[in-house]
């Protein structure tokens, strides 16, 4: 549905350049929900951008999307037009990314009907009111006329995935959706996002640090280190059979409810380092040797449909 | 029988709003204790006035109710001892950006004049090894370290004056999980090394389970189970407490859940409901529910609960 | 990664920074620079255009412009950075008790500030040096008790902007008094701001000054500063041009020369976050 090859964005300070992501390929299948799982700093965020075609100013891409039939280039704006909003939806974790403070709730999503040609007048105030509903954003009447503000931050989330789905775009990138809420808050809300991107037959891209969330929502997973991905399967695959050192380290270092932390699973050799000749997670590998410090690993199939790039996990099947 | 280390006695904080016309009570009768190199888990959602508690224990708010007593003596807003000190959520605001290092790990030491030159530096450098930071950081800045190693400098600059009690908020929030497990694992390790106890304020339960020995979880300003925390988490009381551990998401596909148990939202504060708080979203709720509001009472040993239900 | 703020000094600031170390330098070193004694009257030659003896002319008297200038610059400069540094001394303690405690002493502090700021200063200032009779001091320390409430507003919002972070919070649990939070946590941060403030304010200080001269008010001849030797110039503009435009152009060279610096800075302490 989504194809992603060779992706790459880097920042330039004068002369210096700053990777980002350094070379990231993957697709997004019909029906699915994708999740894109890293650290801070790891490039999923930006991943994020490039696909809505919202890299910042600054940003040199590279690669190419091939999405329905189209091919659009990273950085080139114009390419997205018709499709950002229309086919491709997104939801972010800061509400003032998405929602205009100064408009009514209803009008937003009104807006958003007409501007891609859904519906318009009447039409789009019924379809905005269901909207409301469906979404759990009530009362309607009283939540139509309401400025994102007045809302708790649940609601707001609400309004968000209304807004991003009422045109029904066939793919969704929420980034971080539920990172800022309540536990039980999150809960409802994520259930609510599985239940319509079934029902509507949506793919989703769900990028988050919280394993937990992954594991409750998504199909399959890829994980991010310093600009690449290093492991790609399905969501069982990833946390019953990690491949990749650092998706073992993600694993054992999240904290759970049914096991105490592993002793030594966290120790770190050294911080993130971002400059280096072979693999990246090299400098917190306990498992390095020669051939990680001096050559770039490549995505291997250790398994059906898994992938990891490391030269340890090639050999341990 | 000792004498608790910390002690609150219904205490209440309350914060006026609209030209003081309205009152809400973040914090609503909390009484609570905790005893040397006991470890204290505070959680709960948005509202639940946690964090309120956490700076009415350290000492930097006023209480309008109640007492806070530590080590026997009332706390008293404003006045700061070494014996307790605070670690705060975000490392990156939590350190003047224009002191070095040294200089942060100096200001307790300083200020409260402990000890002399040669001593202080000795307990700076135990300092940094505890907390698995070599001593060359001495001289760097803020912001030539990440987010963990300034949480460890955080630490290490309380770590110096010997605290008996750690109020730490939220800690590792801000942090990646592996960063986050070394932090979690280096507090356990300063129990018995420094004789230290510590709340910690936290909305993730999973991190509650790895550090504490109890756990008390608040709802709209009250405190509504109290336990140890293996049977708080594995056989909880109060259905807050149960609803707060379904919506628990664990990092494992085979365990998912398809549909939570979760109901209604929270009130608006002004307005708490009557009698028990969490009745209108309560599945088990009974006219006593709505009128009354339950005592925290002990249902098992050292496990208490504040439900018409239990006990 | 993280966002690093990148500090650019930038091409304003240099030339800005440039200018005001000449003209400091000139005013300074004007016993060494100048061509005559600016008070030697040469009726003789009295309004001489710019030319090889006199590089900016002679007055009615007389008297070498040049060096009339430069001396006039000591002046300028004197009041205009001993005026600011009063009315930083001043605005920052005011300023920053307002906003460090809040409160009932942020609104007594800030009324005073307000009624301060209410008054003209310009007319206050004329009216406070003709009734006192001009002195140079007196002119430095009405130009600065008059000049202090922006400032003192600017540090109030810093200060009340700092008081809630954590890291000051942690120092008054780390035992810090009031005062110490105050001068050795809360300043250095904001110093920013401040000195900006200053910088922008000697401008201003300069102009005031220039204005009382003018107005033969200040200090008064023979001591030549920029203000009267405007004002004497007034008469005699159609036929030496040279005796107004000077003194003039000295006064837009120096007030834009503290302006630039004063802008540069401005971007140098709020730089543009970057990747």
């Amino acid at each position: 549905m989504m194809q992603v090859a060779d992706l790459k964005v880097s920042f330039y300070a004068g002369r210096k350049e700053y990777p980002v992501i350094r070379s990231v390929s993957f697709e997004i299948r019909q029906e699915e929900i994708l999740g894109l799982v890293g650290e801070s700093g790891s490039g999923k965020s930006m991943t994020a951008l490039a696909l809505m075609g919202l890299l910042p100013a600054g940003a040199k891409a590279g690669g190419k999307i091939g999405f329905g039939g189209k091919i659009l280039t990273p950085g080139n704006e114009s390419d997205w037009s018709g499709v950002r909003g229309r086919e491709i939806g997104m939801v972010f974790q800061e509400h003032a990314a998405c929602l205009n403070p100064v408009m009514k709730i209803g009008r937003q999503i009104c807006e958003s009907l007409e501007v891609n040609g859904i519906a318009s007048g009447t039409t789009a105030i019924k379809k905005t009111r269901r909207l409301l509903e469906r979404f759990g954003i009530e009362p309607s009447k009283l939540r139509f006329e309401q400025y994102p503000h007045q809302l708790s931050g649940g609601l707001r989330q609400r309004v968000m995935l209304a807004l991003a789905l009422a045109c029904e775009p066939r793919l969704l990138i929420a980034d971080e959706p539920t990172t800022a809420l309540d536990l039980t808050i999150q809960a409802q809300i994520l259930d609510l996002l599985y239940e319509t991107v079934r029902e509507k037959s949506t793919s989703l891209l769900l990028i988050t640090h919280d394993l937990g969330v992954v594991a409750r929502m998504a199909d399959r997973v890829l994980v991010m280190y310093a600009g690449k991905i290093v492991e790609k399967g399905s969501v069982v695959d990833i946390f019953r059979a990690p491949g990749h050192p650092f998706t073992k380290l993600l694993l054992e270092s999240t904290p759970r409810l049914d096991r105490t932390l592993k002793k030594g699973a966290h120790i770190l050799e050294n911080e993130q380092v971002w400059e280096n000749r072979g693999c990246f997670f090299a400098p917190r590998c306990t498992k390095r040797r020669k051939i990680c410090v001096s050559t770039v690993p490549e995505l291997v199939e250790i398994h059906k449909s898994h992938f990891v790039s490391c030269f340890n996990c090639k050999e341990s099947i | 029988m000792t004498e608790p280390l910390l002690l609150t006695n219904k205490v209440s904080a309350q914060y006026l709003i609209d030209s003081k016309k309205i009152a809400i009570k973040a914090v609503d009768g909390v009484s609570l204790q905790l005893f040397s190199s006991g470890s204290l888990g505070l959680v709960g959602e948005s509202g639940c006035g946690k964090t309120t508690l956490g700076r009415l224990i350290a000492g930097l708010l006023k209480p309008s109710d109640g007492s806070v007593m530590f080590r026997g003596r009332p706390v008293v807003p404003g006045q700061h001892l070494p014996d307790l000190q605070m670690v705060f959520q975000d490392p990156y605001s939590s350190l003047n950006p224009r002191i070095s290092i040294q200089g942060q790990l100096e200001e307790g030491l300083r200020n409260f004049r402990l000890g002399d030159r040669a001593m202080r530096l000795q307990r700076i450098n135990e300092a940094l090894v505890s907390v698995d930071m070599p001593s060359d950081c001495l001289s760097s800045y803020p912001h030539q370290l990440s987010g963990g190693q300034l949480q460890r400098i955080c630490l290490a600059r309380t770590l110096v004056l010997r605290p008996k009690l750690l109020v730490l908020d939220e800690p590792t929030s801000a942090l990646d999980a592996p960063v986050q497990s070394q932090l979690l694992a280096l507090l356990l390790s300063l129990i018995d090394e420094y004789g230290l106890s510590y709340i910690i304020i936290s909305h993730n339960l999973a991190v509650i389970r790895q550090v504490c020995d109890s756990v008390a979880v608040m709802y709209l300003g009250r405190l509504i189970e109290v336990g140890p925390v293996a049977k708080v988490f594995n056989s909880p009381r109060h259905f807050y407490t149960a609803m707060l551990l379904d919506s628990y998401l664990p990092p494992d596909p085979l365990l998912r859940k398809n549909k939570t148990s979760v109901k209604g939202t929270l009130p608006n504060p002004l307005k708490p409901p009557a009698g028990c708080r969490f009745h209108p979203r309560c599945s088990h709720a009974v006219t006593r529910c709505r009128t009354t509001p339950p005592l925290l009472r002990e249902v098992v040993d050292d496990h208490f609960c504040a439900c018409h239900f239990s006990g | 990664m993280r966002n690093k703020q990148h500090k650019q000094i930038g091409f304003k600031t240099v030339v800005g920074l440039i200018l005001v170390l000449a003209l400091v330098s000139a005013a300074l070193l004007a016993p060494v620079l100048a061509t005559h004694d600016p008070h030697l009257i040469d009726t003789e030659n009295w309004l001489q255009p710019p030319g090889a003896g006199h590089f900016f002319g002679t007055d009615r008297l007389g008297r070498d412009i040049f060096s009339r200038v430069l001396y006039g610059a000591r002046v300028s400069l004197a009041v205009g950075i001993l005026a600011v540094v009063l009315a930083v001394i001043i605005g920052t303690v005011l300023g920053g008790f307002a906003g460090y405690y809040g409160g009932l002493a942020d609104m007594a502090i800030m009324r005073f500030t307000d009624v301060v700021l209410a008054f003209p200063s310009l007319f206050l200032i004329i009216t406070l040096v003709a009734l006192f009779d001009a002195e140079l001091w007196l002119v430095i320390l009405i130009i600065g008790l008059t000049g202090w409430p922006r400032l003192a507003r600017l540090v109030r919002g810093e200060f009340m902007r700092l008081r809630n972070t954590d890291f000051l919070v942690s120092a008054r649990m780390l035992g810090s008094s009031h005062s110490r939070a105050m001068y050795y946590h809360l300043l250095p941060n904001a110093l920013g701001p401040i000195i900006v403030s200053a910088t922008l304010g000697v401008p201003a200080a300069i102009l005031a000054e220039a204005g009382l001269g003018y107005f033969g008010l200040g200090a008064q001849p023979p001591v030549p500063t920029w203000g009267n030797m405007l004002r004497d110039a007034q008469l005699y503009i159609r036929q030496a041009w040279w005796y107004a435009t000077f003194p003039g152009l000295c006064i837009f060279i120096t007030v834009m020369a503290f302006n630039l610096l004063g802008d540069g800075l401005r971007g140098y302490f709020n730089p543009r976050q970057k990747v």
